[in-house]
């Protein structure tokens, strides 16, 4: 599929607030991206106009209840059967912090059979609690199943920022070795928060933001097309959004949250 | 009404606008209030009593300290001047994608002047959005508190590159009907029209909290001045932590004996009498200066000098850098001025502290002609602010790990 053809849907609702970047980083890779709100997607358009679909950061419905979860339920019950077809034929779907708790209450992430009737997972309060904006180092750790991140090297080691208090990714506790087996066998776990140089904290704030199981900060589901993150790639795109560049000599060209976004786009190019 | 459907906003329709300038208000038809719109504009006037009653605290006297490291370190631990870290990161501040230079600077999270935001995605130019504020100075006289407020971010702005600048006020006081807290309002709004003309920043909104009293007495008067100005590149922000060992430290301004309400007299139990004024000729030709060699590329780093003065705000250079600095106070350009705690800690406005390479020197010398500016000293690879006094004793020695951790501790969250 020729890049100018790939069609992607930035889904939005009252409450997101990450959309236009979004989607400003994928046009400016050129492709076609909108901004589309569920209820003209429900009413007016169709899910499978697109060949990406995206849920954004932000804090839908004010985050009540738990963060994601009105979402969540809300599209699968207005858009559960276009979304299942959406899935099922394998098309990307990616969701960014809240769009990440959107898609574990969703049932489609971990998603190691398919998509769930329950959530297999959560993304649990903080600790230490409370909203924390700061930038981060991620440690890539996909041998290669997640679309995503194609084109960034195992052990790569990306700078970018989070912005979250409900970021604790968590399994049930009883089930939590098994299920971390899982996700390592079938190749599900994308991103581990790092030191600068690399090394795992352990849980340890503020390295790991949000004392996150096994400093986990990106997971995919089984087939490696459904992807979710705690961290916002959209605000590490360029190179003046990185929190360092007035002290580099030469400026870089990119921030690492590109490689993402590009991953994507060479997956789907190489796709029919 | 469909927008309000289609984003989940219940809107309801509950009346509409007549020709004859009169608002009809009902309930279940019958009607509960009716009144003149132009009576809304022009209310009648009132008169009240203001009071101005000049202050009567006196100047401190105690003995010059040995070793400022110590004073140092408390200063930087002194609520006031504290990082707010753990309220920063409460707040998203990267959101939209836009921040180009965020609040907290780099690694060690120092405190940059001001925060640019770049909110046009097909041009460079920057929105550079900076605060000022020091009630500590109205208990002594809000008229100088007023116009160090605005003086303070204002040059928060020039710091980072701004320049054409906004401003935004936000009163906070007691209660107006009693004539001696009229009297000190009158007093700080004569100040935002002496400064914002000289300054030639237009105030274009603000906000005002008025009586807040208890039987405890009124709040402390307190004006909290928001500049927006405008950078025309965003490429050449300047942020405020120090860049690279040999560089040149300068500062830029005069330092005068002017500790009233300042945190270091804070420090010794006394709000004394020497409130820092605002020279408008000067500052803003200082402010001008600056941004001109901000301009030419000339300017590594920059900070602005408030709470704590020249001594914090080049500890707080290093440390956000992981860079040492070596300062002599001898060739900091004073006036009425003979002790090295009153150099280090004044807190008069308008100056600047700026590392400049040595590439740069000579174009920076000469940009800066005519304007009080000195090279106080260097950057240095040794982790260490070193500092010495009018008499060439060293003053100020202290590790950055230690001034980092006495800015860091007091309002932190982490352990």
């Amino acid at each position: 599929m020729k890049r100018e053809e790939i069609k992607v849907c930035v889904l939005r609702v009252g409450g997101t607030n990450c959309d236009a970047e979004t989607r400003r980083a994928f046009q400016d890779l050129g492709v076609q991206a909108e901004v589309v709100h569920v209820n003209e997607m429900v009413k007016r358009r169709n899910l499978l106009e697109y060949q990406v679909l995206v849920f954004p950061g932000g804090f839908s419905y004010g985050d009540y209840v738990r963060a994601g979860v009105i979402w969540a339920k809300w599209v699968l019950a207005k858009l559960g059967k276009e979304l299942k077809a959406f899935v099922d034929e394998n098309r990307p779907v990616m969701g960014i912090c809240n769009g990440f708790q959107v898609l574990v209450e969703a049932g489609l992430l971990p998603g190691f059979e398919g998509m769930s009737t329950y959530p297999e997972a959560t993304l649990a309060t903080n600790v230490p609690p409370g909203y924390n904006c700061r930038w981060i180092s991620l440690k890539h750790e996909n041998d290669g199943r997640c679309v995503f991140t194609s084109k960034i090297p195992k052990g790569k080691i990306l700078h970018v920022p989070v912005a979250h208090s409900e970021g604790r990714f968590m399994f049930a506790k009883e089930k939590e070795k098994q299920l971390l087996k899982r996700l390592y066998e079938k190749d599900q776990l994308v991103f581990r928060y790092c030191s600068k140089s690399g090394e795992y904290p352990e849980g340890r704030f503020p390295m790991n933001p949000n004392g996150s199981f096994h400093d986990i900060a990106g997971i995919c589901n089984s087939e490696g097309t459904i992807f979710g993150l705690m961290p916002h790639p959209e605000r590490a795109f360029h190179w003046w959004q990185q929190s360092d560049w007035t002290r580099q000599r030469k400026m870089p060209e990119y921030g690492d949250g590109r490689l993402i976004f590009e991953s994507l786009l060479g997956y789907l190019e190489k796709r029919n | 009404m469909a927008v309000f459907e289609n984003e989940d906003v219940e809107a309801t329709p509950i009346g509409e606008f007549t020709a004859d300038a009169v608002l009809r208000i009902y309930y279940h038809d019958e009607k509960v209030a009716e009144i003149e719109i132009p009576f809304l504009f022009e209310p009648p006037k009132m008169v009240k009593t203001a009071r101005q009653k000049p202050s009567t605290f006196e100047e401190p006297e105690f003995p010059e300290p040995d070793d400022l490291t110590e004073w140092l370190l408390r200063l930087l631990s002194a609520p006031s001047i504290a990082s707010k870290e753990s309220v920063v990161r409460t707040y998203d501040h990267e959101v939209k994608g836009n921040t180009v230079l965020k609040p907290l600077q780099g690694e060690w999270a120092g405190p940059n002047d001001a925060a640019i935001l770049k909110p046009l995605e097909h041009s460079w130019k920057g929105l550079v959005v900076s605060c000022g504020m020091n009630p500590s100075y109205g208990k002594i006289d809000t008229y100088w508190m007023s116009a160090s407020a605005i003086d303070e971010a204002v040059r928060n702005n020039v710091a980072v590159g701004g320049r054409r600048i906004a401003l935004l006020d936000n009163f906070t006081w007691g209660n107006p009907e009693k004539p001696e807290r009229l009297g000190s309002l009158v007093r700080a709004c004569m100040a935002c029209y002496d400064v914002a003309k000289a300054f030639e920043t237009p105030f274009i909104s603000g906000k005002d909290s008025l009586y807040n009293e208890s039987p405890l007495g009124p709040v402390t008067p307190t004006l909290l001045i928001t500049a927006l100005g405008i950078i025309p590149d965003i490429r050449s922000s300047v942020s405020m932590d120090a860049k690279a060992s040999n560089d040149s430290v300068y500062i830029v301004g005069k330092t005068f004996k002017e500790l009233g309400g300042s945190e270091y007299y804070k420090l010794r139990g006394s709000l004394g009498r020497t409130v820092p004024q605002v020279r408008l000729n000067e500052a803003k030709k200082t402010f001008n200066t600056v941004t001109e060699a901000t301009d030419l590329g000339l300017v590594a780093a920059c900070h602005d000098l408030s709470e704590g003065g020249l001594a914090v705000a080049a500890a707080e250079m290093a440390f956000a850098g992981g860079y040492g600095m070596e300062l002599d106070l001898r060739k900091v350009p004073t006036e009425d001025l003979d002790r090295d705690d009153f150099v280090l800690f004044s807190e008069s406005n308008s100056r600047f502290l700026i590392e400049v390479s040595k590439k740069a020197k000579q174009d920076f010398e000469k940009s800066l002609k005519g304007s009080p500016c000195a090279e106080i000293g260097k950057i240095v690879k040794t982790p260490r602010l070193r500092i010495s006094g009018l008499k060439g004793k060293t003053i100020v020695d202290a590790s950055l790990k230690d001034l980092l951790a006495s800015w860091k501790r007091t309002l932190s969250s982490e352990a």
